[in-house]
């Protein structure tokens, strides 16, 4: 079981909104142990959307990830990759 | 989960909650709505709702998820109280559509009915009192 972790800037104007939080949850749940949020403050259970909402993580907040689990490394990527793309997909 | 959802609203007020919803949660289990119009005939409406009820209801009973207590969607579910295994929870918002279709715990219907009365009461929020730069929890 291994644990991985990382800060990354949210990109999309629009934040961390409602669509790419379903999207982190849905990657998030794929991970047979832990996934966590925070924005410095409290850590937020990474498997819930209204969890990541309540971080109100607008473009530019700096936000840390946490990952524990077998493909920890690979979902951290994952997640990482989402916060920091400048636009939803169509 | 195994209890059916259906939401029972005016309008169409039920299908686009939904449609938020999938927005979100593309792959959450079935959910179905009915929408109230003024009106509608009351063997309708109780057609209408019968025809939800059925299709949600997986044998482990159903959640009627209306937009406000008192009002006709409301009442005309309650119309099946003791007809049917139900459970009429009142003031439907997205955060309790999304917890739902994303639950993880298989509650029995008696369990889920008061779970998402608070859940849906605790996600109503004086925002800016959320954001950091008011000292809110998000910082």
């Amino acid at each position: 079981m291994s644990e991985v972790e990382g800060r990354f800037v949210v990109a999309s104007e629009l934040g961390l909104h409602a669509r790419p939080a379903g999207e982190f949850v849905r990657i998030a749940s794929g991970v047979d142990g832990d996934v966590e949020i925070s924005r410095g403050g409290e850590w937020m259970n990474g498997k819930s959307v209204l969890s990541i909402l309540s971080l109100a993580a607008s473009q530019g907040t700096e936000v840390h990830i946490r990952v524990s689990g077998p493909d920890a490394e690979a979902v951290l990527t994952a997640l990482a990759a989402l916060v920091e793309r400048p636009h939803d997909p169509a | 989960m195994s209890v059916g959802v259906l939401i029972v609203a005016h309008y169409r007020l039920g299908e686009e909650m939904l449609q938020a919803l999938r927005l979100i949660v593309p792959d959450g289990p079935p959910m179905a709505a009915v929408g109230i119009a003024p009106n509608q005939a009351v063997d309708d409406m109780h057609t209408a709702i019968a025809s939800g009820l059925d299709e949600v209801d997986r044998g482990q009973g159903v959640l009627v998820l209306t937009d406000m207590f008192g009002g006709t969607p409301s009442n005309m579910a309650l119309s099946f109280l003791g007809e049917r295994r139900l459970e009429v929870v009142t003031g439907l918002n997205l955060p309790m559509l999304i917890k739902l279709a994303t639950l993880q715990e298989d509650m029995p219907l008696e369990k889920l009915a008061p779970f998402i009365e608070g859940y849906g009461q605790r996600n109503i929020s004086v925002a800016s009192a959320l954001l950091p730069d008011r000292g809110g929890k998000a910082g």
